[in-house]
């Protein structure tokens, strides 16, 4: 009987119970069935709409890179790759037709049979498919006129690739997996098991993309490829009645045509035709010579990668997040792939190359064009197509032409940068470490001083491509380039050199802006700057003659100081200024002041060398030098010698030049560009004084065009003058700046194995007895280290415009490592800059 | 000190329960009862089978004209399922009790025989490695072990409609026992998305039956506690899918979307997008056939219908199954019969059994096992087997003992 406590019967209550439990569920259900309906239903409906489209991308272009005068310095190569899908470049492609047929054609049968019935027929089928691949491989042979030989070559180093690849993801896979382990707190061990071993070893990208098999071919062959890439043809394979049919399958399964994406870089080799009349005596002949340089512009354009790496990607990526207006201009449009699919148009896919340094890098997402999209909707049949848009050209401030006479009067061959006997004043004794004959490395810049347009800017030795194409560890393993050379830096932008004595025209202007030299009352040259220590800060003639200049003009003035470079005269204005006063000089002209030259996005200044200025607070005996971007510490020592371009201060050939175009303008800076396009950087009036820069302009001119001026003539017999373009104004300075010393030791690392070798460079360097400071002092020189360079920097910089109005217009800059005298090695190279300016038209 | 021992008063054992022939009864047939609402509901979603399968499989719309195939032999199963009703809806349901330990051995018979080796492949043709189907004729497929649910259903009504045993702990065991032949049967199959129906029914019925609920409490809870050891015995394909489904449920999107959880996963997106109210019938076509569900019209048909009515049609799905459980419930609950109340709770516990996991699979709620969802799944067997439980029903619900009559499964002393 029912408990009367109770409405219903045990048994009646049990239904409920059971009913309950039963609705329970049902709501569970209903709930999950909200979720995916109403939560994620536009995500989930976009998501399988996505799949009622088919999508083919359509190749682009990427984009030119022009110089100021529209020649083309970079641009894809009008050729082909033909790309064949991995899987069938490991025959797993005739597995897996084979097999899917085999299915079908058995049917019910093919489930109900065993791994060991199906073998046999499978191995059949598999025969016919491989048959057919085996075929296709001769006939791209025969198209490709390349032999099988290589194209199975091809194929292996292929798939040895993408298996090192797939190794080296694997690995990351399985590290970041044991992270998220320990993350979670659970243990971790080496052994993975089968489940997680199967999800880390999932394919990557690459076994599923094409891969070129032949790389550049001709036109006639890549079209030829293209007539074949949808024919199909027919195909013999068993069938379940012992017999055999005929299968419809792709001619060449599996198998693109694409463009290379190949970059051609028509003025990499110039040949320049130069006037051997007007170099210096020594060297000097009637006609001219044609010097070939290579690697024209190669600093500036930089170059390609083959392939896209996972950080090309990822910057790409992060750019799309970060950059609303970028994005926008490469996704597809909105609503093209449904309401919130938006695609990266330029994304890297496949073997697409990417820039590697350079403008190739820094203006990648310029250049890279935006691929076409042909879309398919299945449902409807309805095609739509978005045609392919090409790559930003990038137009350059460079003229291509003065930038390879630039090269060829810094190439070796012409006898200027190399290091000549009468490089020495008449018993001087030849540096040690760079004997008659080495070739000298250096760094020109060529800025129009109207605009800030950098016309030229070239450093020694540039890199050939036809080198790096065919044996690039002839550059970068090459034991001199490696340790002294270094062919791959930009010297004109990218390496620290102090200023020497073409920095006193901006002392003197600082000077007298910061109320420090009143330009009326003249400074004597006492030989040394403090009379009771006649060893230290002393003039140059001083050190030499040991006389001053002051036994010739009495006390000097800002004109006469500058023309014969006077060091008391720039060490008092150093010391009158002061740390602070010498570091606001500094950066007033430039130094310490990012200029993006390559327009990153990022607005970095990337390899861009911003100076040095002061000592960095440190702990150590030596302190490091300070960034000019927050300069350091300058003790009055310092800013001494920072008067005369020494001590902690070190710029770029490009600093020195935009610096004189400064002073040039009067004052006002326009900082220098190299891109042909609208620069946020803004011109700006330094507030010199007027009088000042006169004086500075003065001293300059007299520099040259005073027989007196250091900068004048060649020291050598018959004293020729530097400078002979006619009708050509000439204001300029020279220095000579003490150099950083390199030494080496007997044994370097094998590039390659990264185990110690022999130093190749051993013999060629200098023992430390050899070398004396300037005193005749022993240098301190590690007992284990020899010195490969050591010495001075050559600087000349120059203004230059007409001789009928004397209005300087270009600014010219020039820098040789370790090449001793200002005047008379980079003398001879600014006059030949300066033909080269006339030769070109812009003088 | 000796003390003589007394002997120990043993405690008198009850008498035990003489096996009660079922008393001579009157009925009356009554045509006013809950059963109906069962065909109500099982006419509706057999409508809507028809119509799923051929959106399922008749993606191209315009290629051919009228239902495909399979819609149409469903229609036929449907017609097979209707006379399989009446067939069992005719005789009076305390004959089909006798005859129910027959029908096991039947089902058992016809299990063992799909197990034997050396049966021809025309007959007993192994499909995806279980050896399920027996092959009549050429284009039906008899599944034994639908059969055996049904028989199961009535054995174990049999078998508890007039005991107490199950009241106590190891009275259990006699009935799991009746379980363990079919279930062993199948599992060798194997096929281990059935078996696992089999174990709400039963359960279903014991707790009808009176059993104590802290019993099956304490079995649950043991076998809950085994489940992890028998992890490691699972075979590699079905440890992968309780991996992804951890995944799943963990809202990882990726793991495995194009393996393991490939069908789950192609599963959900079609189900979600039908939104709330669904999309259009060519459209939903269309997003059947380039999402390339598997199974569409079979395992996964559920989807089909969600991405055709959307949420509000799931729904609807979901009312029609309570409808025929609710009705099957309310038989029951009208019934005075032991054996006639049991097989309606262990019927009701099958079909909502399997919904809940059919459709569970279909929303990523549990792995994917191969089990059909009754009325709408396309198939021979499954269809005349649902039909046949809902004749049952009928059979049990129009059929009215007259007083007096035993009182069944009344106990004090519950919880």
């Amino acid at each position: 009987m029912a408990s009367s406590s109770h409405l219903f019967s045990m048994f009646h209550r049990r239904l409920m119970l059971l009913m309950g439990i039963i609705l329970l569920s049902m709501a569970v259900l209903g709930g999950q069935i909200a979720r995916l309906t109403v939560v994620q239903g536009q995500e989930l409906r976009e998501e399988a709409e996505s799949r009622l489209v088919t999508r083919q991308w359509i190749p682009t272009t990427r984009g030119r890179i022009l110089d100021r005068k529209n020649r083309v310095l970079a641009q894809d190569r009008p050729s082909f790759d033909v790309n064949v899908d991995f899987q069938v470049i490991t025959g797993e492609w005739a597995v897996r037709v084979a097999g899917a047929r085999a299915r079908r054609d058995y049917g019910e049968r093919w489930r109900s049979m065993s791994p060991e019935e199906r073998q046999p027929i499978l191995d059949l089928y598999i025969a016919a498919y491989q048959g057919h691949l085996d075929r296709m491989w001769s006939l791209i042979a025969e198209i490709g006129r390349e032999t099988e030989e290589r194209l199975a070559e091809r194929r292996q180093e292929i798939i040895r690739r993408v298996e090192s690849m797939k190794a080296s993801i694997y690995a990351a896979r399985l590290a970041r997996e044991l992270e998220a382990r320990l993350d979670r707190g659970e243990s971790i061990s080496v052994e993975v098991d089968d489940q997680t071993h199967r999800r880390l070893s999932r394919p990557i990208e690459d076994q599923q993309a094409p891969h070129t098999i032949l790389g550049r071919v001709p036109d006639e062959v890549g079209f030829a490829f293209m007539r074949l890439e949808n024919e199909t043809t027919d195909l013999e394979v068993p069938s379940p009645n012992g017999g055999s049919a005929l299968v419809r399958v792709p001619l060449l399964p599996g198998l693109t045509v694409e463009p290379s994406g190949d970059r051609d870089y028509p003025f990499d080799t110039v040949s320049v035709d130069v006037d051997l009349s007007t170099l210096p005596p020594p060297i000097r002949q009637d006609g001219r010579k044609v010097i070939t340089v290579e690697g024209v512009a190669y600093h500036i354009l930089g170059r390609m990668k083959d392939r896209a790496h996972r950080e090309d990607s990822e910057r790409r990526a992060a750019r799309r997040r970060s950059d609303p207006e970028f994005a926008a201009r490469v996704e597809t449009p909105p609503g093209l792939l449904g309401p919130s699919v938006r695609l990266d148009r330029g994304q890297y896919q496949g073997d697409d190359p990417a820039g590697l340094s350079g403008l190739e890098l820094a203006r990648e997402d310029d250049l890279r064009g935006l691929r076409g999209l042909k879309i398919e909707q299945l449902e409807t049949g309805e095609r739509r197509e978005l045609p392919p848009v090409p790559g930003r050209d990038v137009q350059l401030t460079i003229d291509v032409a003065l930038q390879a006479r630039v090269q060829a009067a810094m190439s070796p061959e012409l006898g200027l940068a190399v290091a000549q006997q009468w490089h020495y004043a008449d018993g001087a004794t030849v540096n040690p470490t760079t004997p008659i004959g080495t070739p000298l490395n250096g760094a020109a810049v060529v800025i129009e001083v109207d605009s800030g347009d950098i016309l030229a800017m070239v450093s020694t030795p540039s890199i050939p491509r036809r080198l790096l194409e065919q044996s690039p560890e002839a550059i970068f393993a090459d034991p001199l380039n490696l340790q002294a050379d270094m062919p791959w830096i930009d010297r004109s932008i990218g390496r620290p050199y102090p200023p020497g004595s073409i920095a006193k025209a901006l002392i003197l202007s600082g000077a007298v802006k910061f109320g420090r030299l009143n330009l009326d009352s003249g400074i004597p040259c006492t030989g040394h700057l403090f009379p009771d220590q006649p060893q230290m800060y002393r003039c140059w003639i001083y050190k030499q003659f040991h006389f001053t200049h002051s036994d010739t003009f009495g006390a000097l003035n800002a004109e006469q100081a500058l023309m014969v470079s006077c060091n008391i005269y720039f060490f008092t204005l150093g010391q009158r200024l002061g740390g602070q006063g010498v570091i606001d000089t500094y950066r007033m002209f430039g130094l310490g002041r990012p200029l993006n030259l390559f327009g990153r996005p990022d607005g970095s200044s990337g390899d861009e060398f911003l100076g040095f200025l002061g000592f960095a607070p440190s702990s150590s005996a030596i302190p490091p030098p300070a960034s000019a971007a927050t300069p350091g510490r300058v003790s009055i020592q310092d800013a001494i010698q920072m008067g005369i371009g020494q001590g902690p201060v070190a710029w770029t050939p490009l600093h020195a030049a935009d610096a004189y175009a400064t002073l040039a303008r009067g004052g006002v800076r326009i900082p220098p560009h190299l891109i042909n396009e609208p620069s946020s950087l803004e011109t700006e009036d330094l507030g010199l004084d007027p009088r000042a820069v006169r004086e500075a302009l003065a001293g300059l001119w007299a520099s040259v065009n005073d027989s007196r001026g250091t900068g004048h003539h060649l020291g050598i017999e018959g004293r020729p003058v530097h400078f002979n373009v006619p009708g050509v104004a000439v204001w300029g300075k020279t220095g000579t700046a003490t150099a950083p010393r390199i030494d080496i030791k007997a044994t370097i690392q094998d590039p390659k194995t990264g185990k110690p070798i022999p130093n190749p460079l051993w013999d060629r360097a200098v023992d430390r007895s050899v070398i004396t400071g300037s005193d005749g002092s022993e240098l301190p020189i590690a007992s284990d280290s020899r010195v490969l360079r050591w010495g001075d920097h050559s600087w000349f910089v120059v203004l230059a415009g007409h001789a009928s109005d004397r209005r300087p217009l270009y600014a010219v800059a020039v820098m040789m490592e370790y090449a001793g005298s200002g005047g008379k090695v980079s003398g001879p190279i600014v006059n030949q800059i300066l033909h080269a300016l006339r030769a070109e038209g812009y003088l | 000190m000796t003390t003589a021992s007394l002997p120990t008063p043993v405690p008198p054992r009850p008498a035990p329960r003489p096996y009660v022939r079922e008393a001579p009864q009157r009925w009356a047939v009554s045509l006013v009862h809950a059963g109906w609402l069962a065909v109500l509901a099982a006419l509706a979603l057999s409508s809507l089978s028809i119509y799923g399968i051929d959106v399922a499989l008749h993606t191209d719309a315009e290629a051919v004209a009228g239902l495909v195939g399979e819609a149409v032999k469903q229609a036929i199963f449907i017609g097979a399922g209707l006379v399989a009703a009446a067939v069992v809806a005719l005789p009076h349901y305390r004959l089909i009790g006798r005859l129910s330990w027959a029908a096991m051995s039947v089902s058992i018979a016809l299990l063992i025989f799909l197990l034997m080796p050396g049966v021809p492949e025309s007959i007993v043709r192994p499909v995806n490695g279980a050896r399920a189907w027996i092959s009549i004729g050429s284009w039906f497929k008899l599944q034994p072990a639908e059969l055996a649910k049904i028989s199961f259903v009535l054995c174990t009504a049999h078998y508890l409609r007039f005991r107490k045993s199950h009241r106590r702990f190891f009275g259990l065991v006699p009935v799991g026992l009746i379980a363990a032949a079919p279930v062993g049967l199948i599992m060798l199959q194997p096929d281990l998305g059935t078996v696992l129906l089999f174990i709400p029914a039963l359960f279903a019925m014991l707790m009808a039956a009176g059993a104590r609920l802290r019993h099956l409490a304490i079995i649950v809870a043991a076998a809950s506690m085994a489940a992890p050891a028998v992890y490691p015995f699972l075979r590699p394909h079905q440890q992968a899918r309780i991996v992804a489904l951890v995944h799943q449920i963990q809202g990882d999107r990726q793991h495995g979307a194009d393996t393991v959880n490939y069908q789950s996963f192609t599963a959900q997106r079609l189900a979600g997008s039908g939104g709330l109210v669904g999309n259009g019938d060519a459209h939903t076509r269309a997003l059947v056939r380039y999402n390339r569900l598997p199974e569409a019209h079979n395992d996964f048909i559920f989807s089909v219908l969600c991405a055709r009515f959307g949420l509000l049609g799931a729904a609807g799905v979901l009312a029609l199954y309570a409808l025929w459980i609710g009705s099957a419930l309310l038989v029951a609950a009208a019934c005075k019969d032991p054996f006639g109340r049991l097989v309606c709770v262990g019927l009701a516990g099958f079909i909502a059994s399997q919904v809940v996991v059919n459709v569970g699979m279909n929303i990523g709620l549990l792995p994917v096992i191969g089990i059909t969802l009754p009325f709408l799944s396309y198939g021979g067997s499954s269809m005349i087997t649902v039909w046949a439980m809902t004749g049952l029903i009928v059979n049990i619900a129009m059929r009215k003992p007259l007083p007096p009559f035993r009182p069944s499964f009344e106990y004090e002393d519950d919880e």
